[in-house]
């Protein structure tokens, strides 16, 4: 996979009058792969979908598709196909006509188009047949031959998201764009759908770039996970490197559910990071080389979290309430100083014997406390070797 | 229930749920009776009153009224001015519809596609619609003049010779057309606008993904198909108006000159109201409204069929 | 970026100039002709301004020689006598067939709607000949009387109420309040936008009619804006169009105006007049 032969954007800026939408967006996609832009509504990911389109320019920076500048050219120069989050199927068109109109505004000319006359040009017989071949196929692959005289208004939200798809696929374009097309299914035909769209990306073999505003569907899908906020892109990695080491606070906010918790600490003298916990203080991490003072969140994810008897170097938590999610339960806790909600994830033969009210002492391993400085870049620890490790 | 009731079959209401029923039932008679006596006078009755007089060769103010079944109606296959009424209203028609409904939705996408000056454009044609028409009519009179008119003035000093628009057998349904379309042009255009509004930009966005470049292109690939429901209801809408023309014919041409401007209104006006023939005149109401229902009704079944997705 | 201007930015917006200008052109020359002497519109040149002024003697005279005012009058009195009579009847009417459960729903309805197909001038016969016979001719309720009715008022209206929440008039009638309470004080209040569409349309129809006016009237202090247009015209022969102009620029201006002051109200409200067809 030669890197630039895929789908590239370089150095995206976009501002509507005085806002910034996106700032300095730089974002490479290998030939083939699956890239899913994700982040919450309004970071600018749509925006940068339709750059990369050609449905919106940008005002600086430049796009490539297969090692070529393809940025002056519209979208219909470009050789990309797009799925709409309303499918934005033609209601008047039947499915077979939706998925033959972008071949054939490619394949026949003006003239061969033109209703009654252009079928006795000539060549346009052999294209239609081309066409209609091209057609069959397609529906074939997404199982939707049997709707192809039907027209959208006859069809479920799933079976028009199908076509939609088709429509895209029929063209054999070098890129896929998908803004977020699952988000009008329900729940379960969306999980299911997820499955099939990544079966055709790996028959199709096509440079797909997916937005999408749910984290799980991101991870679940892609080959990597690129995470924008407010317009900017924060990371760019394969799902397990996103989730087990953001760089960025609002990443790991973003990524993971339950939410990540995150625990106020400031650096002592001798580099811990201290949380405030009432009547002691509590090392949480040590070795940082940071100057006293420096404020610092400590992130932990829920199911990192271990329920112990309180101890002087353990954080003191209260429980409030169990919530039963059936393969596991959430414990919800209240961190006693500055009451600061946490949530562990715990298996339910754990639960034996907890009790809401109960104080507990928080225990996790060392590696799993991830440090963000204020601004929420990420701070690496250096594992110390030989050391007692603190446990809180 | 088939009872108006409003209630699904099988329900047995308790006698207290009866009697809530009966008492919102009496108040909603209540509430309906005042209309309901006006539908019956102003409505009801000179409907079918006319339905009535049509089979009659009654005259106002003559006291004999006799049963004359469908004479009228064979005499009014026959009778010279009705026919040409008949067939220059359908002319007039023919002419204002196709015309005002084309520049309506031209102006439309025009208007549409330009951000400056939208609400300047879509006053100056809206204009005429708010318009008082019998002044407007008189105004059209004076730019039609064949001497001191500006429009025969602007084609002499064009080297061209300006015909006497309003005067003349040949160009008075012209003439009329010409004012009927300036009138209507405007009113298609807004329900042109509220049509093209409700086309899904999405549609333009995956129409330009598909290969969709050219300004026809799109106007044949999306607008015209997703306007369909609305051209068929300005058509409609315009082809009813210009079928009930009066008031231009009356301020301007009286049906003349030698009954070239004769429309259905102005000779049942003349036959109903001047020559007091009422009996006729109400077999004319009957044709004219007959008209008028086959169009409407026309568009009533052409939507169920072709324009439905 | 897009350029700004393109050719065929430039080539549409000269397109649609022209068709303004085409638009506006008789009101351009309605007023101009109204400013002009009788000897310069007879000069038959293509000038815009006049010369000398001859807009005093013009509209004096279309002040005096037909009762100006007391058209205006009169179309005024008409027209809100006609509009309030059909709000009062239309929505008690409509109220009750949107919101309440009784066997005459139906029909009644059904009943509106083929109203709604049968044109205004359908009825026009019968009715002057009864007005004649009870000597109501040449009177203004002869002019309000037959429009007091509007299928379209209730067919609007009964639209409008079944969109509004139910909740509204349950919560009323548990207050206590009985149905024509209800009606004065919780769907009037509320019918606001749909009111204002139809006030619009019908003042403009009611205005702008000339056929019911021209059978029923013959005396100009009767007249209403149209007739009196008609009658002025026929009294001069055609010939002082200074002064018919003049007189159509008084008559034009008050919908104009009411126009420029409240365009999406009005446009909305003429669109409804599209509905009726």
């Amino acid at each position: 996979m030669a890197a630039g032969s895929g789908l590239a954007l370089h150095g995206i800026e976009k501002n509507f009058g005085a806002t910034r939408i996106l700032s300095g967006v730089t974002l490479e996609a290998a030939q083939g792969e699956f890239i899913a832009l994700v982040g919450p509504s309004g970071c600018g990911k749509t925006t940068l979908l339709r750059i990369a389109a050609g449905l919106d320019y940008p005002d600086q920076g430049r796009v490539e598709l297969g090692g070529r500048d393809i940025t002056a050219r519209r979208a219909a120069d470009r050789d990309i196909a797009m799925v709409f989050q309303s499918y934005a199927l033609y209601p008047h068109l039947t499915v077979r006509q939706n998925m033959a109109l972008p071949l054939a505004m490619r394949r026949l000319s003006l003239a061969q188009r033109l209703p009654v006359i252009g079928r006795w040009l000539p060549g346009t017989r052999e294209t239609t047949v081309g066409i209609a071949e091209s057609v069959a196929q397609a529906a074939a692959t997404l199982r939707i031959d049997q709707l192809l005289d039907r027209k959208p208004g006859q069809l479920s939200g799933g079976q028009r998201q199908r076509v939609a798809l088709g429509r895209a696929l029929v063209r054999h374009p070098r890129a896929f764009l998908m803004d977020e097309p699952l988000s009008n299914l329900d729940a379960t035909l969306r999980v299911h759908t997820r499955t099939e769209i990544v079966e055709l990306h790996r028959q199709a073999g096509v440079t797909t770039l997916y937005v999408t505003h749910d984290q799980a569907e991101a991870l679940s899908m892609a080959d990597r996970v690129a995470v924008m906020m407010g317009g900017v892109l924060l990371q760019v990695a394969p799902p397990a490197e996103i989730y087990r080491d953001p760089r960025h606070r609002l990443v790991a906010e973003f990524i993971g559910s339950p939410r990540i918790n995150l625990i106020d600490a400031v650096v002592d003298d001798v580099g811990s990071a201290v949380a405030a916990s009432g009547e002691h203080p509590v090392a949480l991490v040590q070795g940082l080389a940071l100057p006293p003072g420096t404020p610092v969140s400590i992130g932990i994810r829920p199911e990192h979290v271990r329920l112990r008897a309180p101890a002087a170097d353990r954080l003191p938590v209260t429980l409030s309430r169990l919530e039963f999610l059936g393969s596991e339960v959430l414990a919800h806790l209240v961190l006693d100083a500055g009451r600061l909600p946490i949530i562990a994830k715990l298996v339910p033969d754990e639960v034996a014997g907890l009790t809401a009210g109960r104080c507990f002492g928080l225990e996790t391993a060392p590696a799993d406390r991830l440090v963000f400085a204020a601004d929420g870049q990420r701070i690496d620890v250096e594992p110390v070797a030989g050391r007692v490790a603190l446990h809180a | 229930m088939p009872d108006g009731s409003g209630l699904p079959e099988g329900i047995v209401l308790s006698s207290a749920a009866r009697a809530m029923r009966r008492v919102e039932a009496r108040a909603a008679w209540g509430l309906a009776a005042p209309t309901l006596v006006l539908m019956a006078i102003l409505l009801v009755l000179p409907t079918i009153a006319v339905l009535l007089l049509s089979l009659t060769d009654w005259e106002l103010g003559a006291a004999h009224l006799g049963f004359v079944g469908f004479d009228n109606y064979v005499e009014l296959a026959h009778d010279r001015t009705f026919v040409t009424s008949l067939r220059n209203t359908l002319i007039f028609a023919a002419i204002v519809t196709p015309v005002s409904v084309v520049l309506g939705l031209g102006a439309a996408l025009l208007i549409e596609a330009e951000p400056i000056g939208k609400t300047f454009f879509r006053t100056a044609y809206f204009m005429p619609v708010v318009s008082l028409i019998v002044a407007m009519a008189t105004v059209w009179q004076y730019l039609l003049h064949p001497t001191i008119g500006p429009l025969n003035a602007l084609l002499r000093l064009a080297g061209m010779g300006g015909p006497n628009w309003l005067g003349s057998s040949d160009t008075v349904l012209v003439s009329l057309a010409i004012i009927g379309v300036w009138q209507a042009v405007g009113f298609n255009m807004v329900l042109f606008l509220a049509g093209l509004t409700a086309i899904p930009r999405d549609l333009y966005a995956a129409a330009e993904v598909d290969g969709v470049k050219t300004g026809w292109d799109r106007f044949w690939t999306v607008t015209w198909p997703l306007l369909a429901p609305t051209t068929l209801f300005v058509v409609t809408i315009t082809l009813i108006q210009a079928v009930k023309v009066f008031e231009t014919v009356a301020t301007l041409t009286q049906g003349g000159p030698s009954k070239a401007s004769e429309v259905l209104l102005w000779t049942i006006y003349q036959e109903g109201f001047v020559y007091l023939h009422v009996g006729y005149a109400s077999a004319m109401t009957i044709v004219f409204v007959a008209i008028l229902m086959v169009v409407t009704l026309l568009q009533t079944r052409v939507l169920e069929r072709r324009v439905h997705y | 970026m897009r350029p700004i201007w393109t050719i065929g930015r430039a080539i549409r917006f000269a397109i649609l100039s022209a068709g303004a200008l085409v638009m506006l052109a008789p009101y351009i020359w309605m007023i101009s002709v109204s400013l002009k002497p009788r000897s310069e519109i007879f000069n038959a040149t293509f000038e815009l301004l006049p010369e000398h002024w001859g807009a005093v003697e013009n509209y004096t005279k279309a002040m005096t020689r037909i009762p100006m005012l007391t058209l205006l009058g009169n179309g005024a009195i008409v027209c809100a006598a006609i509009l309030l009579f059909q709000t009062v009847f239309a929505i008690p009417c409509a109220y009750a067939l949107a919101k309440l459960r009784f066997r005459g729903a139906e029909p009644i309805f059904a009943l509106v709607m083929m109203g709604l197909l049968i044109p205004v001038q359908t009825t026009a016969l019968p009715i002057y000949v009864v007005f004649s016979d009870l000597n109501l001719l040449n009177s203004l309720s002869a002019l309000v009387i037959p429009f007091m009715l509007s299928v379209f008022a209730i067919f609007l209206f009964r639209q409008f109420f079944r969109s509004m929440p139910d909740d509204l008039i349950h919560a009323a009638r548990l207050d206590g309040m009985g149905e024509l309470g209800i009606v004065w004080r919780v769907i009037v209040p509320n019918a606001w936008p749909a009111a204002t569409a139809f006030a619009i349309f019908s003042v403009v129809a009611h205005w702008n009619d000339l056929f019911w006016p021209l059978i029923v009237i013959t005396r100009m202090p009767l007249a209403t804006p149209p007739l009196g247009l008609i009658f002025f015209q026929a009294a001069e022969a055609g010939d002082d169009y200074g002064a018919l102009m003049a007189a159509t620029t008084i008559v034009t201006l008050p919908l104009v105006l009411l126009f420029l002051f409240a365009q999406r109200r009005f446009i909305e409200g003429i669109t409804l007049s599209g509905l009726k067809g």
